[in-house]
C-alpha cells in the first residue's frame, strides 16, 4: 500500500496540505494513545498471569479474577492496537496481483484498499454500538468470577472501529496530499532493515 | 457448490490487495446483509472471538519472541545450532530447522516461530550465500512447526471442540513434528548439493566450541524445557506456560545478558502488540466470514454429500485432507478448525476415526494453510519481516509443500507414528 | 417448512441433551405438519454459549439452549438449582416444568429478552476427583486447590477450606492430570466423556448440584406464529422435558458404571455421608443467594415446598 508522491500545487493547496497534516497530527495523536494502552495492558496480563502462578504456588491461594481480566484486556489490545498497525502499514493483504501495477494503478488499490478499511469500520462501528446497547439494555454481565457489565468491555469494539476507520481515512487524505500512506514503519521494518543490512546478493528480493 | 463459488468471490476480492481483515469483514457482512437483510451480530462475534483466555497465550508468545530479539538470545541459539551443522552440507540451513525445531517447543505459535527465527536465520542464510527465496520458504516452511510440535494453540483449540485428550494430543504431535524436521533438514542437504550451489560451508567444530556454543545458548536451551517441563510436570497450564515463558525470557535478557532496558520492553510490547493486532484482526475478520458460512448451512451441505456418497474410512479422509487444503489456501489456522470441526466430528465418530489422530493430520494440513498463497500467515510473517514481494516467499516455499504432503500421506499410512506415543501414555483408544 | 427455528448449542453432538434437541428438531417437524424446521447449530458454532442470550433477544437465531449456571451475574437466581444439595432430589425436579416456581424465572427471562419454552432436567450426580488420596470426609478438602465453578457455588468450596481456581473447561483435563489443581467437580458423564479417568484416580459421586439445560426463544418471533403452530412446539417442548428425565438418570446410571470400568475408584456416597456434605457446604451458599433479594429468598422457598 505505497502511493508515490504527487504533489498539488497552488495556494488552496497549500492550505488543504497544512489542514490535512494537521488532522494528521491529531490522529497520529491519537493512535499513538491507544497503542500505549495496548502495549501497557499486554505488560499488565504478562504479569497478572505470572502473580497468579505465583499465588498459587506461594500462598496457595488461586486468583479467580485474573482469566476474566486478561481475556478482557486481550479484546482492547487487539482492537485499540488496530489503528496505530494500520497507519503503520501491518495489516497484510494479498500483494499478488497489485504488486505488478504501476505508480497510477498502485495508488488506485491504494485507494481501494483504504475504503476497505473505512467500510469495516463503519460495521465495527456501527453493530459494535448495537452489541453495546443490547448488552446494556438487557444487563447482561460477564460469564466468570468478574462479573462485570460486558458492554464496557464490547465498547471496545466501536471504538476500535472508529480508529481504525479514522486512521484509515486519513491514509486517503494524505494519498490526496501526495504523502505516503503508511507513516513509518513499525518492529518489523527494523528486522527488514536487517534483513537488508546483511543482504549481499543485489538481485535479492529482499529490498523493495 | 454455493461453497466453491463464495470461496472463489472471497478469493477475488482478497487478489485486490486489500487488507485481509478487511477483506474477509466485508465479504462476509455483505453476505450477511444479503441473507438475513442487516449485519448479524457481527460485533458480539468479533468480542466473542477475540475474549478468550487462552488466545491470551499468542501475544505472550509474540511479546517472548521480540524479547529474544532484542535481547538477541535467540542469536546463540541459533549460533549454537550452526555450530553443530556447520560442516555439513546445506549446515545453515540445517541449523534454521534446528532452532525453528526448539522454538517450536517453546511457542504455541507458527507465526511466533517464523517470526523468532526468521529475524535472525534469514540474514545469515543469506550472508551464507542462499538466493533470498530459499532462504524465506525454509523459515516459513521450518516455523510451521510451531503448531504440530507441543505446545500448539490449535491442537488446544482442536481438543476443546472434540472433548478428546489436550495432553494426548500434544504427546501425538511430537514424532510427526521431528519427522518433518528430519525431512526438510534432509531437504536442505539435497537442495545444497543439487540446486543452491556455492552456498558457504565451516571446518567442522571442535570439542571446545562446541562445549562454548552449548554454553553460551545454555539459557536460551533452558526455555524449552522450562516451558514444556513446567507444563508436563504441572506447574502451570498452557497459558500460564507462555506467560512464565517470556516472563523468563525477559529475566534473561535483564539479569544475563544486561542488554535489555525499559526502552527495549516498551518496543517489545509495542511490537507484539501490533503483531497480535494484525494476527487477531484476521481472526476478527475471518469469524464474520465462517459465521455466515456457518449460518448457511454451506458445512453441514458437504457433509451432507460426503455422507450421501458413502464412502468409507480412507476415501473420508482423503476427502476431509482435500478440502482442508483448499480452504487453507483462503483461511487461516483457526478459523479452519472452527468451521469444519463441528462438522467433520459426527462423520468420524460415525466411522471410528481416533480424534487424536485426526488432530495430528488436521495439524499436518494447517501446516499446508500456512505457507500456501493466497492467504498463509507464515508467508505474510515472512513478508512483515522482510518486505520482499510475496512471489519470491511463494517460490520459496514450494518444495515444501511438497515436503508436507508427503508427510501428511505418510502419517496418513502409518498412523502409529502419531498414535504409538499417546496410546503407550494415555488411554486413548485404538486407531 | 414456512417457518425456520434455528437453534444454537454448545454442546458436543454425543452429549444426551444434544441428542434430546435432535429428538426435539424431529418432533417439532411431526407436531406441526413440516411447517417448522428446526435447524440445529451445535458445539458453538455459530455463538458460543455465553453468547446465546445476546443472540436470541437480538433474533440472529431463534432459538438456544444454554445451561442455568450460565445465567451467573446477568440473572444470579438461575442459580437456584445449582446450590449445593438443594434441588438433587428426582421428585422436586419431575415437579419442577410448570411449577410456580419456573413461572418466576420464566418470567425473569422475559425481562432479559428470551421467552422459555423447555426446562431439560441434565444432572443431579456430581463427582468430585482427586488424585493423591480420596474426597470423602469434609476435612479432605483443606488446602485443596479445586477447579471453582461460579462465584455463588465456590463459598462452598471456601466454608471446606479448599482453594477455589478458575480456568477455561479445556484445560482442566491437563490441570487436573498435571496437578496444577488437586480437584475437579463435573456431572459424573462428563467425567466420562471429558475422560477424566485418565487422568484422576479417585471419585466421590454425590447429588451436589443439579443443572438444567434450558431452551428459549426470540419472543417477537413466537408472538408471530400461529396458534396451532405455537402449540405443535410446545407439544414437542413438553415431551422432550418428560423423556429428559430417564435419559439423563439412564446416563448417570451408565457413567457410573463406565468411570469404574476405566479403574477409576468411586466413592458412591451414601446419604447420610451426603447430609455431613449438606451441613457443611450448603448454608453459606443458600446464605449468599438469599441475599440477592426478595425474590431469591422467595424463589428458595417454592422450591422448598416443591
Ligand atoms: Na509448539
Ligand atoms: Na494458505
Amino acid at each position: 500500500m505505497t502511493a508515490s508522491k504527487h504533489p498539488v500545487r497552488g495556494p488552496l493547496a497549500t492550505v488543504a496540505r497544512a489542514v490535512v497534516l494537521g488532522l494528521d497530527r491529531i490522529v497520529a495523536a491519537l493512535c499513538w494513545l491507544a497503542m500505549a494502552f495496548s502495549a501497557l495492558a499486554l505488560i499488565a496480563s504478562l504479569a497478572m498471569v505470572v502473580y497468579s502462578v505465583g499465588m498459587r504456588y506461594v500462598l496457595n491461594q488461586p486468583q479467580t479474577w485474573v482469566d476474566d481480566l486478561v481475556g478482557f484486556l486481550l479484546v482492547a489490545i487487539v482492537l485499540l492496537g488496530a489503528a496505530d498497525a494500520m497507519r503503520r502499514g501491518e495489516h497484510i493483504g494479498v500483494d499478488l496481483l497489485t504488486s505488478r501495477l504501476g505508480a497510477l494503478g498502485r495508488r488506485i488499490a491504494a485507494v481501494w484498499a483504504l475504503l476497505a478499511v473505512v467500510v469495516t469500520g463503519v460495521f465495527f462501528v456501527v453493530e459494535g454500538w448495537e452489541t453495546v446497547a443490547f448488552s446494556k439494555m438487557l444487563g447482561v454481565k460477564s460469564y466468570g468470577h468478574l462479573e462485570v457489565p460486558i458492554w464496557i468491555v464490547q465498547l471496545a469494539v466501536p471504538v476500535g472501529g472508529a480508529l481504525f476507520g479514522l486512521a484509515a481515512l486519513m491514509g486517503l487524505l494524505r494519498i490526496a496530499i501526495g504523502e505516503e500512506v503508511v507513516v513509518s514503519r513499525g518492529e518489523a521494518a527494523h528486522a527488514a532493515a536487517a534483513v537488508q543490512a546483511q543482504d549481499d546478493d543485489p538481485r535479492g528480493g529482499g529490498g523493495r | 457448490m454455493t461453497f466453491l463459488l463464495l470461496l472463489f468471490g472471497a478469493l477475488l476480492l482478497l487478489l485486490t490487495g486489500l487488507p485481509i481483515f478487511a477483506g474477509l469483514a466485508i465479504f462476509g457482512g455483505a453476505l450477511t446483509f444479503a441473507t438475513q437483510g442487516d449485519l448479524g451480530a457481527l460485533g458480539e462475534i468479533v468480542f466473542g472471538k477475540l475474549n478468550h483466555y487462552l488466545l491470551v497465550a499468542i501475544p505472550l508468545f509474540a511479546f517472548m519472541a521480540h524479547v529474544m530479539i532484542r535481547g538477541k538470545l535467540v542469536d546463540d541459539l541459533y549460533d549454537a545450532a550452526f555450530t553443530f551443522t556447520r560442516h555439513l552440507p546445506g549446515g545453515i540451513g540445517i541449523a534454521t530447522v534446528i532452532a525453528c525445531t526448539i522454538f517450536a517447543a517453546i511457542s504455541g505459535s507458527s507465526v511466533a516461530t517464523a517470526l523468532t527465527i526468521g529475524a535472525v536465520a534469514i540474514p545469515q542464510m543469506i550472508h551464507y550465500g542462499y538466493k533470498p527465496r530459499t532462504a524465506y520458504g525454509l523459515v516459513a516452511a521450518g516455523g510451521t512447526l510451531g503448531i504440530l510440535i507441543p505446545p500448539s494453540g490449535p491442537m488446544v483449540l482442536y481438543g476443546v471442540i472434540t472433548e478428546s485428550s489436550i495432553g494426548a494430543l500434544f504427546v501425538a504431535g511430537m514424532v510427526p513434528g521431528l519427522l518433518l524436521a528430519l525431512m526438510f533438514s534432509m531437504w536442505c542437504v539435497v537442495d545444497a548439493r543439487f540446486i543452491s550451489k556455492g552456498v558457504r560451508r565451516e571446518k567442522r567444530a571442535t570439542l571446545p566450541e562446541l562445549a562454548t556454543a552449548v554454553r553460551k545458548s545454555f539459557w536460551s536451551l533452558m526455555l524449552p524445557v522450562l516451558v514444556l517441563g513446567g507444563m508436563y510436570f504441572g506447574i502451570f497450564t498452557a497459558t500460564e506456560a507462555a506467560g512464565v515463558g517470556a516472563m523468563a525470557a525477559l529475566l534473561i535478557a535483564v539479569v544475563v545478558y544486561r542488554n535489555f532496558g525499559f526502552g527495549d520492553l516498551w518496543h517489545a510490547a509495542v511490537a507484539a502488540c501490533r503483531t497480535s493486532a494484525m494476527l487477531f484482526m484476521i481472526l476478527a475478520g475471518a469469524s464474520i466470514f465462517g459465521h455466515v458460512l456457518t449460518k448457511m448451512r454451506i458445512p453441514q451441505e458437504i457433509v451432507g454429500l460426503v455422507t450421501q456418497l458413502g464412502i468409507g474410512t480412507l476415501e473420508f479422509l482423503l476427502l476431509a485432507m482435500l478440502l482442508i487444503f483448499i480452504l487453507g489456501m483462503f483461511l487461516e489456522t483457526i478459523s479452519i478448525i472452527l468451521i469444519t470441526t463441528p462438522v467433520i466430528l459426527p462423520v468420524m465418530l460415525h466411522l471410528g476415526i481416533n480424534p487424536v489422530w485426526y488432530g495430528v493430520l488436521l495439524m499436518i494440513n494447517l501446516e499446508l494453510a500456512l505457507i500456501t498463497p493466497p492467504v498463509g500467515m507464515n508467508l505474510f510473517t515472512i513478508k512483515a519481516i522482510t518486505r520482499a514481494p510475496m512471489i519470491e516467499i511463494v517460490r520459496g516455499v514450494i518444495p515444501y509443500v511438497f515436503l508436507l504432503l508427503l508427510g501428511l500421506l505418510v502419517v496418513l499410512a502409518v498412523p502409529a507414528i502419531a498414535m504409538w506415543l499417546p496410546a503407550t501414555m494415555f488411554n486413548v483408544g485404538k486407531w | 417448512a414456512d417457518f425456520t427455528m434455528r437453534l444454537s448449542h454448545q454442546l458436543p453432538p454425543t452429549h444426551h441433551i444434544a441428542q434430546t434437541l435432535d429428538r426435539f428438531a424431529e418432533d417439532v417437524a411431526r407436531e406441526t405438519g413440516n411447517r417448522v424446521e428446526v435447524q440445529i447449530f451445535g458445539a458453538e458454532q455459530a455463538f458460543r454459549g455465553a453468547q446465546n442470550h445476546a443472540a436470541v433477544a437480538r433474533g440472529q437465531v431463534e432459538a438456544a439452549v444454554v445451561t442455568n449456571f450460565q445465567w451467573g451475574g446477568t440473572l444470579p437466581e438461575m442459580n437456584v438449582m445449582t446450590l449445593p444439595y438443594f434441588m438433587t432430589d428426582l421428585d422436586r425436579l419431575q415437579r419442577f416444568p410448570g411449577s410456580e416456581a419456573a413461572r418466576m424465572l420464566e418470567a425473569k427471562l422475559l425481562e432479559k429478552g428470551v421467552r422459555n419454552i423447555a426446562w431439560l432436567y441434565t444432572t443431579r450426580q456430581s463427582i468430585f476427583t482427586s488424585n493423591a488420596k480420596p474426597l470423602v470426609q469434609t476435612s479432605d478438602f483443606a488446602g485443596k486447590k479445586i477447579r471453582g465453578l461460579s462465584r455463588l457455588v465456590d463459598e462452598a468450596f471456601v466454608a471446606v477450606n479448599a482453594a477455589p481456581a478458575t480456568m477455561p473447561g479445556s484445560e482442566v483435563y491437563q490441570a487436573l492430570q498435571t496437578g496444577v489443581i488437586d480437584a475437579g467437580l463435573t456431572d459424573v458423564s462428563a467425567g466420562y466423556s471429558r475422560r477424566f479417568y485418565e487422568v484422576q484416580k479417585y471419585g466421590t459421586v454425590t447429588p451436589f448440584f443439579a443443572v438444567y439445560f434450558h431452551l428459549f426463544v426470540t419472543p417477537t418471533w413466537w408472538d408471530r406464529l400461529p396458534d396451532d403452530v405455537r402449540a405443535g412446539i410446545e407439544r414437542a417442548a413438553a415431551k422432550a422435558e418428560q423423556d429428559v428425565i430417564a435419559v439423563t438418570e439412564a446416563t448417570a446410571e451408565q457413567a457410573i458404571t463406565q468411570l469404574q470400568e476405566k479403574g477409576m475408584v468411586l466413592h458412591l456416597q451414601t446419604a447420610e455421608e451426603a447430609e455431613v456434605w449438606k451441613a457443611a457446604m450448603q448454608p453459606p451458599v443458600l446464605e449468599a443467594f438469599r441475599a440477592l433479594g426478595d425474590d431469591a429468598a422467595k424463589l428458595v422457598e417454592l422450591i422448598e415446598n416443591l
